[in-house]
């Protein structure tokens, strides 16, 4: 089977630039740091200095909250000028020349991303296993954890192609991503819940209805993180934001405690759409009306 | 092999393209001339699938490409004006980028990707890196991959562009070796001497459509209303003055320091005679010639004289 030419070509040259390890070395320090940072907080923190073992899971939740962060910071940043780029350098029109499909492009493009993304992460995982040293968490948590971070990471990609393919400019792709996934999808999201929740209670006097703050949500990846370290690790942070609704209502409550798997479908739906429609943009005799 | 029917572009209220009808036969050289601005980029962008027509059709070897693009990608080689390459890639890697492209099988590339450069006269350069070529060399470069999937019509727009002297020289006789191997090429310019020597057809193309089509020469004698004629006399101007004077067929004599230019009105038969009375006169010559049309002028007389 023949590799994707695009994905070939950007894994060669990508893996040849000095930059890729520069990328990863301060990428994995900035990881290490915060655990280092983690342990002597939580060291400095505690009675007599002492060290609880106990303390080892959130250290688990630190890391997995900043893998998260930094690959959502990192991925437009990385993926949003992969078809501006092209543009720019004057190569797009040679590569939409050949047999490739618009799809095989944006598909090598995304792997690509993705191949480099996951690269960083595995490169973190000795810096995880501090966590696993104490126990607290399995490997399959670990791994599902991984998953979770890659799949909303690869929305946040798509996303960045999709708008590399719109806007002639890297810099202006790169900007649009941000504010949509961390403007609108994380902080948009809540807002908008909060400002429906507090409307209707007081306009009306009674409990919200849950179908609108569950759908909304599912576009927030904070919410989908939070409520798949709840199943992991026993908390209830993304149940508590649920806490008037729950125990009420059996299903509802199954949603809420797996509303991590509501998010990943979100996101992989997320991913396919704007996957074809990038394929669709810089298809350059698609249809225009 | 090419065959364009009422092709139309338009931008909003702008026609780029504007009822253009054009034949190319197979295996021709074809230039496709126009000042800036007057559609050729637009009509070979159409042609090479990268811009949708508003109407009309281009046809390769019978089939219609802007209703089916996907046969259009194996018939044809493209290579635009302004382009860029991977800097970051070595020349052979970047022709292998290309292979992949065309899903030309791994074990064929080696030997494909060294005929291509061997043909572009690259193969010295294989391991060096694209950013290190000279703009020649890279025009080369991206001619050799045009031709990777081994396309029946190739496309250049403006490949001369921005080139020195020596390697213009160069790009004329790599496509000479193209045409040898039965390829069509088209190839654009708005210089219409550049591709007069090389081109078996030309095409003036100016507001958005074809203004005159044939070989130079049948464009130079359409165009050309007068004939002149040269002859430079080893002696005796003042002998041939005199009987160019009697020539009732002859006007608009100019007597140059070392020739005598002038105006003839009749056909190659009656010219034979002139040259014969010349000989029969006992004037010696060093040279009698008709005088070659100004392309330049033709050029500027067939779009108007407006360079836009």
């Amino acid at each position: 089977m023949m590799m994707n030419p695009v994905l070939r070509r950007e894994t060669k040259t990508t893996l040849r630039s000095w930059k890729m390890f520069a990328i990863l070395t301060v990428y994995v320090a900035v990881v290490a740091l915060g655990a280092i940072l983690f342990l002597y907080g939580t060291m400095f923190n505690s009675y007599n200095y002492s060290f609880d073992p106990a303390q080892m899971t959130y250290m688990y939740v630190v890391l997995c909250a900043m893998q998260m962060g930094l690959m959502l910071l990192a991925a437009p940043a990385m993926t949003a000028g992969c078809i501006s780029g092209e543009r720019e350098r004057q190569t797009l029109d040679l590569l939409l020349m050949t047999k490739m499909s618009s799809l095989s492009i944006v598909i090598g493009k995304l792997m690509s991303s993705i191949a480099t993304l996951v690269l960083i992460m595995v490169a973190t995982l000795p810096v995880f296993a501090i966590a696993f040293y104490f126990g607290g968490v399995t490997i399959t948590s670990l791994l599902i954890m991984m998953l979770y971070i890659m799949v909303t990471t690869c929305m946040a990609c798509s996303i960045s192609i999709f708008f590399s393919c719109i806007f002639k400019k890297t810099v202006v792709s790169i900007v649009v991503v941000y504010l949509l996934v961390g403007g609108v999808f994380c902080f948009g999201t809540l807002i908008a819940v909060f400002l429906q929740q507090s409307l209707h209670w007081t306009m009306y006097q009674t409990d919200p209805s849950l179908t609108f703050p569950l759908t909304i949500l599912s576009a927030n990846p904070g919410v989908g993180f939070f409520s798949l370290i709840d199943n992991q690790l026993g908390t209830n942070w993304v149940s508590n934001l649920f806490y008037r609704y729950a125990s009420k209502n059996t299903t509802m409550n199954t949603i809420i405690h797996h509303y991590w798997v509501v998010n990943f479908v979100f996101n992989v739906i997320v991913s396919f759409l704007f996957v074809l429609l990038s394929a669709h943009f810089i298809n350059p005799v698609r249809n225009k009306k | 092999m090419l065959e364009i029917k009422h092709l139309m572009k338009k931008y909003g209220k702008f026609t780029a393209v504007d009822d253009l009808n054009l034949t190319i036969p197979e295996s021709s050289i074809f230039g496709f001339v126009g000042p800036n601005g007057a559609g050729k980029t637009t009509t070979m962008k159409i042609m090479s699938g990268l811009l949708k027509a508003t109407d009309g059709s281009v046809m390769i070897d019978g089939v219609d490409v802007t209703k089916n693009p996907k046969a259009l990608k194996e018939h044809i080689g493209y290579m635009p004006d302004f382009f860029g390459v991977y800097d970051d890639l070595k020349v052979s890697e970047y022709m292998d980028f290309y292979a992949g492209t065309y899903y030309i099988p791994y074990e064929q590339r080696e030997d494909l990707i060294n005929n291509l450069l061997e043909i572009v006269d690259l193969s010295h350069k294989k391991d060096a890196y694209v950013d290190g070529l000279s703009r020649g060399m890279k025009q080369r470069l991206c001619l050799a991959r045009s031709l990777i999937h081994d396309p029946k019509l190739l496309i250049l727009d403006e490949p001369a562009s921005g080139l020195d002297p020596r390697a213009r020289v160069e790009m004329k006789e790599v496509l000479k070796q193209l045409q040898t191997m039965g390829k069509t090429i088209i190839i654009s310019s708005h210089i219409l001497p550049e591709l007069a020597e090389m081109c078996t057809e030309v095409g003036i193309i100016d507001r958005g459509h074809i203004v005159v089509q044939g070989t130079v020469q049948e464009i130079m004698k359409q165009m050309t209303k007068v004939r002149r004629i040269q002859i430079r006399p080893l002696e005796n101007m003042t002998a041939l003055m005199k009987l160019l004077e009697e020539q009732p067929l002859v006007e608009d004599i100019i007597e140059n320091t070392f020739d005598v230019e002038f105006s003839y009105q009749g056909e190659d038969k009656e010219l034979a005679g002139l040259l014969k009375q010349i000989v029969l006169a006992d004037i010696e010559m060093v040279y009698f010639k008709e005088k070659e049309g100004n392309l330049e002028e033709i050029f500027m007389q067939v779009t108007g004289g407006e360079q836009k």
